[in-house]
């Protein structure tokens, strides 16, 4: 008896998946701003843009600055 | 200051002078006679949605700039023919019409041929055995009429874990680092191997670029409502896409589909994180699209908006309550964005898109606020008429008319919500192709029109949808993403009457409402009353196929697709009349059991992607064997079959025969690994030959 035409006909075409690779995607942080960071990191930022640079050091033999 | 920057400035400049300028005349108005906390509550809706307006409004023109004067909208390196990277093409599934999904990934393959390396892995989720045990055979039907070794890949995953994201991720974690690129399609999407060929060449050019969306045209369907929706799409998508596209630049959105990706940068950035916390503002993160875009650009990649490619089409849901139906998910969606959209790193355009995706839903709620105040405001009695003082003389107090401002501000809300079409349509009417190929003037000024007088009734029906979708979701209520419809089909009657009986209710109870208390005032409120009294016919007859059909006899709603020839698109719909012609009404998951060939193939699919062991105990697969050998399989709930058929051995065991390979099966020969790129490690070892 024929084989019903909606059914695929003759053999199974192979066509394997390829091959893995794996490569984990991992999840990517969320870490929201709250009031309390944003204070933080406000502080942090004027703090190192406010905090006085120190010159650098005198070299005793050549007295020149490093 | 850059060209982008300057726009930029000049957008946020024009939004926030319209809208300080209209809250201005408002307040003028509600001063007079002191300001109440409904009024102040008035005041601070109306320059919320006012704002909201303008943006839409500031964009057109914005687009329509754009487009009349062919301004560059992609900046980018083009890039050139023919391209050696490999792409995979990815058509994520969920129980979906089989024959439609196969038709249209072989009418893409054909559309391809010979302009790249193109790969395509057709990714199930299908939860229904049935589905899954259709695809396999579609599948194998496919690959029968075509060369042995095309590349047409079928994976099913056993768990539905994170949705769509999560498919798309299992297929970067597994296979994607074979390729440069992926194409992210949906069951409905359809793209020309040109587009493909010029976003894979574009991606070759420009290597900060990790995504570059191609918009997507609504296409292929006949129901009034559809025929509207793609109306709609065609004339007025183009202005506004270029507008999006002018302001945002290399720092555009994803829009879920339709677009090519970087493989690479997205393994590396786009993992979604689990948000803490329960649906539907915790656990998976539903609309990914927009937080992926934003990832990739938190970590200096850019992504792209190609307004002017053409070949990218997609089809829009066939009736309004289909339409709305896809908006409950797409509401939680972006509702839950709320928890992505203050994360550290993220750009503030970024930010914007998550914003513009939320407001966009929770302007209704808002709208529907803004008309309950202004009602309560009408019907609360003033103890005072509105006066001004003539003079030094308080005993002269004089009435003053606020119909003068009030006027000036419809007529300003009016404009910013139609000037857009009328942009859209100038730039549309200064093509000549485009206008031939959408009907002529004389019938697109009669579909702009009709389209207007559609939108403008509906718009209220989807405000309280909209609202009542809010409210759901932060009551914690939270929805699935179950499948689309889509067929096209008209609605039953009693389905639109049990879903819209309320809206036409609230209609008439305000209508009766402003009769009896503010009658002067009850002509502003005519189209939004008009709307929901009419939501049930507005609704049912937007679905019909004839309708539509008629109107296109009519020549109203043309659209390219349906005056010209999309060669992709025919390709799928001849494709499925050919399906559908030999499709016999079937149980697909019997003829695993029924079907030698049919469950040789299944077992050696199961063999490559086998499900985990520890899901299904091995006591209820004897349980089920027992009861199939006893009683049959016509009573096996989908559970049952699920279990059955993701098991070898049961299938085995309960028809007798032994599982043995299909024979000739050489997974080297039909996957090329090809040379080895610099710097990457040993190639992985094709499968054993039988």
């Amino acid at each position: 008896m024929d084989r019903d035409i909606s059914l695929f006909q003759g053999d199974v075409f192979p066509a394997s998946i390829p091959p893995r690779r794996p490569t984990p995607m991992l999840p990517q942080p969320v870490v929201s701003w709250t009031f309390a960071r944003l204070a933080v990191a406000g502080l942090d930022w004027l703090m190192a843009e406010t905090t006085p640079t120190l010159p650098a050091p005198i070299s005793t033999t050549t007295k020149r600055r490093v | 200051m850059s060209d982008i920057a300057a726009r930029r400035w000049l957008f946020l400049f024009l939004v926030i002078v319209s809208t300080a300028a209209a809250v201005s005349k408002l307040y003028q108005v509600v001063r007079v006679d002191g300001i109440d906390l409904l009024e102040f509550l008035f005041l601070a809706l109306f320059a919320i949605l006012f704002g909201w307006i303008t943006v839409s409004f500031w964009m057109a023109v914005f687009g329509a700039f754009a487009r009349l004067t062919g301004a560059r909208l992609l900046p980018l390196a083009e890039g050139s023919a023919p391209s050696s990277s490999r792409t995979a093409i990815l058509m994520p599934i969920y129980n979906e019409d089989v024959g439609r999904v196969f038709s249209g990934v072989q009418a893409i393959f054909d559309s391809v041929a010979a302009m790249g390396t193109f790969d395509f892995f057709i990714l199930s989720d299908s939860t229904e055995p049935a589905n899954w045990i259709a695809e396999e055979v579609a599948w194998q039907n496919l690959r029968g009429s075509l060369e042995p070794d095309a590349p047409i890949f079928y994976r099913h995953r056993h768990r539905n874990i994170g949705r769509k994201s999560g498919n798309i991720q299992d297929f970067c974690e597994n296979w994607g680092s074979h390729y440069d690129y992926m194409v992210v399609l949906d069951a409905d999407s359809l793209m020309s191997g040109e587009t493909l060929a010029s976003l894979v060449q574009l991606m070759d050019a420009n290597p900060r670029a990790a995504l570059i969306q191609a918009p997507a045209t609504l296409v292929g369907r006949s129901t009034l409502f559809s025929r509207i929706q793609q109306f709609a799409s065609s004339a007025y998508g183009p202005t506004y896409n270029a507008g999006l596209a002018w302001l945002q630049g290399g720092q555009g959105n994803y829009w879920g589909h339709n677009a090519i990706i970087r493989v690479r940068a997205f393994q590396q950035h786009g993992g979604l994180p689990k948000l803490p916390g329960r649906p539907p503002f915790g656990g998976e993160i539903m609309s990914h699209d927009f937080v992926e875009a934003a990832f990739l650009q938190r970590a200096g990649w850019e992504v792209w908006m190609a307004p002017d490619l053409t070949g990218s089409y997609e089809e829009p849901p066939p009736t309004a309550y289909d339409h709305l139906k896809r908006d409950r998910r797409w509401a939680q969606g972006n509702l839950q964005h709320a928890r992505i959209i203050l994360a550290q790193g993220l750009k503030l355009p970024s930010r914007l898109h998550l914003a513009m995706g939320i407001m966009s839903y929770l302007a209704s709620p808002l709208w529907l606020l803004l008309l309950v105040v202004s009602a309560l405001e009408m019907f609360i009695p003033k103890g005072i008429a509105p006066f001004s003082y003539a003079g030094r003389h308080p005993e002269l107090a004089l009435s003053v008319s606020q119909s003068v401002p009030l006027l000036q501000l419809v007529t300003a809300t009016l404009v910013l919500l139609y000037a857009p079409k009328l942009l859209a349509l100038m730039v549309l009417l200064a093509q000549p192709a485009a206008v031939k190929a959408h009907g002529g003037i004389a019938n697109i000024l009669r579909s702009v029109v009709l389209e207007s007088v559609f939108a403008t009734l509906f718009a209220p029906v989807v405000m309280l949808v909209h609202s009542w979708f809010i409210f759901n979701i932060l009551i914690g209520r939270a929805t699935g993403w179950g499948t689309q419809t889509r067929d096209d089909r008209a609605l039953p009657f009693l389905l639109v009457l049990r879903e819209y009986w309320p809206h036409t209710l609230i209609g008439i109870l305000a209508s009766a409402a402003l009769y009896r208390f503010a009658p002067a005032s009850l002509e502003w409120f005519v189209p939004l009353l008009l709307g929901l009294i009419l939501t049930i016919p507005l609704v049912q007859i937007s679905s019909s196929l004839k309708l539509g059909a008629l109107l296109a006899r009519d020549n109203l709603f043309l659209v390219p697709s349906e005056t010209g020839t999309i060669p992709v698109l025919k390709r799928a719909h001849q494709l499925l009349a050919k399906r559908e012609a030999v499709t016999r009404n079937r149980d697909y998951r019997q003829l695993v059991l029924e079907d030698p060939q049919t469950r040789a193939l299944h077992l050696r699919l199961l063999e490559e992607v086998p499900p985990s062991t520890a899901e299904i105990p091995p006591e209820k697969l004897t349980a089920l064997i027992e009861a199939a050998r006893r009683n049959g399989t016509k009573s096996f709930s989908r559970q049952e079959w699920l279990a059955l058929l993701s098991d070898s051995g049961s299938i085995a065991a309960l028809t007798g025969t032994p599982f043995q390979p299909p024979h000739s099966i050489d997974a080297a020969a039909i996957f090329p690994l090809g040379t080895p790129r610099p710097g990457e490690a040993d190639f992985p070892s094709p499968l054993p030959r039988h």
